[in-house]
């Protein structure tokens, strides 16, 4: 291996690649219990023989030929590095399916080296790999690893200078009979690579009979739809309630008295020249007496962004990042794959529903694992308008707590209504896809805490900027009278469609920068409870915050198309937003209450 | 029978009672809380109905686990499923009420030891007087690990 050479981190999704790029990098990239979690390629530095390589952890691939874009980013990067060095990152329990992968990559004359990963649960489960033998076989260095431990790592490092490459002819003659014996193998054969990956498993492993696990057991029961779903209806609630704690201890317990009895007195006095613009932009209302009222940059917004939004993304993404180191999130998954395929997509959608409850970036983003351009835009579109992320739950908790359960279930099933609706209207092909279930496994307090500051450390960065940007928009637009005249404007509209007084416009404006802010200045608008629920799902429906719609953006030119993704994605918000939050305004009527 | 059969067989019944009582109560049929006749359990409270499902669902679990027989493995994780089932709804009321109480306001910060230690006083929920007697679900992870 050449020293400049970077050395590449392939395998299967979720065999450990990220656990072991953090390893060999002495970096902190996310990992997660569950397949996809890396849909973007990570870059870090490796010290060998005291020089620096470049180390890159690229999306997981189930072969050469690309079934979506995360996979072709992954086979992108093996195709453009000059001479890299690949370390196959193999499932030892499940070591047929990564050898054939290595066949793969070793059949175009890479460089590769082996990790025998999760070499502990192999063991545990009574699979016996003589990893000596397996080498010999193949002809490229192996080396069995733990990486969530950080065993085996230093001998992986010791011995990626010792990376060969091997053809399959070569690999053929070390086998104990020889598969194909008049054919030549080559890597477009797959039939053929099986059978040399069949001869060689044959050769190097020992299976031992094991009783199943407790933990075996409870991986089975929980994807069993008669102990799966109550047991998922727990976990479910269990979340919703250590949200709401959580979010409501910092919030209530702290930053309310915190804000509203001593920095919004304060600064309200002790700011200059009240009257004037700038302390309207600043400090907002100076006779407000709670600072969600307030509505300046240092007072509402510091208050939504530090003292609301910050609670709630913190107790949502720890319980997340629980779930997903557990395994849970890929057997929510498997228990939700056929109410999926009903709106078009398969139980994995899953993946970005959840991120997106945290933030709807990272949500789109993980759309990339998806295989078609039609199961993207259903699932890009009905994120970013159906499902209210974090910070926007964190302000509904506390602000109006009586009603957020209800209104996120009336999102939900709008996500699904207008899902199966696009799943018949949208052309292209839901192809049924087979993924992996990982087993469950006690989540790292250490990976926990990792993702957990790496995601706050993204909020604060992105968000918070954001809010107080929204606030001084609002703000300078009330000062130049746009407020006014889009009230006017819209008033129409939003009292007879909607039933919605027109002072809720500037919350329609915060909310093209954060649904959270805009929420927080839904609670100043004096208004009926209904009024109240019905305007909050307006918001939530209305458009994706600028991060969001930025994102979708991205992800839609290789989406087949900007115009189309983000095109259909405006029309369906606009379609879900008249109907959708129609339906609920004439549910209110029959029920008396709008 | 074996001991744990009986054990997890009245548990089984224990818990399904409660969950039933919540969830009637939780749909707003006029049902007494049993806090005036039996003080230390309270049958009230926010997402009743969802929280007596989840108990019922337990019981359940507990019951299927009896019939199938605890010398199995699979019978033995269907009652730790119910026991987490349990334990994740007796966590979140403890943690909730803990948290209400911790604050003392803009005045105070901190509420006192004694007034934190009230709230962990009785009544309890049915999930929080379930949870102890279904650590004994814990046995069988800690046999697997002898063996």
């Amino acid at each position: 291996m050449s020293q400049s050479a970077s050395v590449l981190l392939m395998g299967h999704p979720n065999v450990g690649k990220s656990a072991l790029f953090n390893r060999l990098a002495g970096a902190s990239i996310a990992e997660s219990n569950y397949p996809g979690t890396t849909v973007e390629y990570t870059k870090s530095q490796l010290r060998l023989n005291n020089e620096p390589v470049p180390i890159i952890d690229v999306p997981g691939t189930f072969s050469l030929e690309p079934k979506d874009r995360a996979e072709s980013v992954a086979i992108g990067f093996l195709e453009s590095e000059v001479n890299p060095t690949v370390v196959c990152v193999i499932d030892a329990t499940r070591i047929e399916r990564g050898l054939n992968l290595v066949l793969e990559i070793l059949d175009r004359g890479y460089e590769v080296v082996i990790a025998l990963n999760m070499w502990d649960e192999a063991r545990r489960k009574g699979v016996d790999i003589d990893a000596d033998m397996l080498a010999d076989r193949l002809g490229v260095p192996v080396v069995q690893t733990v990486a969530t431990e950080g065993d085996g790592v230093d001998d992986l490092r010791s011995i990626l200078d010792r990376a060969n490459s091997s053809s399959l002819a070569s690999i053929t003659d070390r086998l104990p009979s020889k598969v194909h014996d008049d054919s030549i193998i080559t890597g477009d054969e797959p039939a053929a690579r099986w059978d040399i990956v069949d001869t060689i498993v044959e050769s190097v492993v020992t299976y031992q009979e094991t009783d199943p696990s407790l933990s075996d057991q409870l991986g089975q029961l929980t994807i069993a739809p008669k102990t799966g779903l109550p047991f998922a209806i727990a976990v479910l609630y269990g979340v919703w309630a250590f949200f709401s704690s959580v979010a409501g201890f910092f919030t209530d317990g702290y930053f309310v008295p915190l804000f509203d009895d001593h920095w919004l007195p304060w600064i309200q006095s002790a700011f200059p020249a009240e009257g004037s613009w700038l302390y309207f932009l600043l400090v907002g209302d100076p006779t407000a007496v709670n600072s969600f009222e307030a509505f300046g940059v240092l007072t509402s917004g510091l208050f939504v962004a530090v003292g609301v939004v910050l609670p709630a993304i913190l107790a949502l993404y720890l319980v997340l990042a629980l779930l997903e180191d557990s395994g849970y999130i890929a057997r929510l998954a498997v228990l939700l794959d056929a109410a999926f395929h009903r709106i078009g997509l398969h139980g994995y959608a899953i993946v970005p529903m959840v991120l997106s409850f945290g933030c709807n970036v990272p949500g789109v983003a993980a759309t990339r694992t998806l295989e078609t351009n039609k199961q993207r835009f259903l699932t890009m579109t009905l994120l970013s308008v159906f499902i209210p992320c974090g910070a926007q739950l964190g302000v509904m908790l506390s602000l109006i707590p009586q009603y957020a359960g209800y209104i996120l279930l009336y999102l939900l099933v709008g996500f699904f209504v207008f899902g199966a609706v696009l799943n018949r209207i949208v052309p292209g092909s839901a192809p049924e896809v087979a993924v992996d279930i990982p087993p469950l496994r006690r989540p790292r307090l250490a990976n926990v805490i990792m993702k957990l500051s790496v995601r706050i450390r993204g909020f604060m960065m992105s968000a918070v900027p954001f809010v107080l940007a929204g606030v001084g928009i609002v703000n300078l637009l009330y000062l130049g009278g746009a407020v006014d005249w889009l009230a006017t404007v819209f008033q129409p509209v939003l009292s007879g469609w909607f039933g919605v007084p027109e002072e809720t416009v500037p919350a329609l404006i915060a909310g093209f920068m954060r649904k959270d802010l805009a929420i927080a200045q839904l609670s100043a608008v004096s208004m009926s409870p209904f009024q109240t629920v019905m305007s909050v799902v307006m918001v939530s429906i209305y458009f994706p915050c600028v991060a969001t719609f930025a994102m979708l953006i991205k992800e839609g030119r290789t989406s087949g198309g900007i115009i189309r993704a983000v095109g259909g994605a405006l029309a369906t918000l606009v379609a879900a937003l008249f109907i959708w939050g129609g339906l609920l305004r004439v549910i209110g009527i029959i029920l008396g209450v709008a | 029978m074996r001991v744990d059969e009986v054990y997890f067989g009245v548990l089984g019944v224990a818990v399904g009672l409660m969950g039933l009582l919540a969830v009637v109560r939780g749909l707003g049929l006029a049902l007494p809380n049993p806090i005036s006749t039996l003080g230390v359990l309270t049958i009230s409270g926010t997402f009743l109905l969802w929280r007596g499902v989840i108990l019922l669902s337990a019981s359940a679990f507990y019951l299927q686990g009896v019939v199938e027989g605890l010398d199995r493995r699979n019978a033995q994780g269907t009652v730790f499923l119910g026991s987490l089932m349990l334990w994740i709804v007796a966590g979140t009321d403890l943690l909730a009420r803990l948290l209400e109480t911790i604050p003392g306001g803009s005045e105070q910060w901190l509420a006192s030891s004694g007034e934190i230690l009230a709230v962990l006083g009785p009544p309890f929920s049915p999930s929080v007087v379930a949870a102890p007697f279904a650590l004994s679900a814990l046995a069988y992870w800690s046999q697997e690990n002898e063996q």
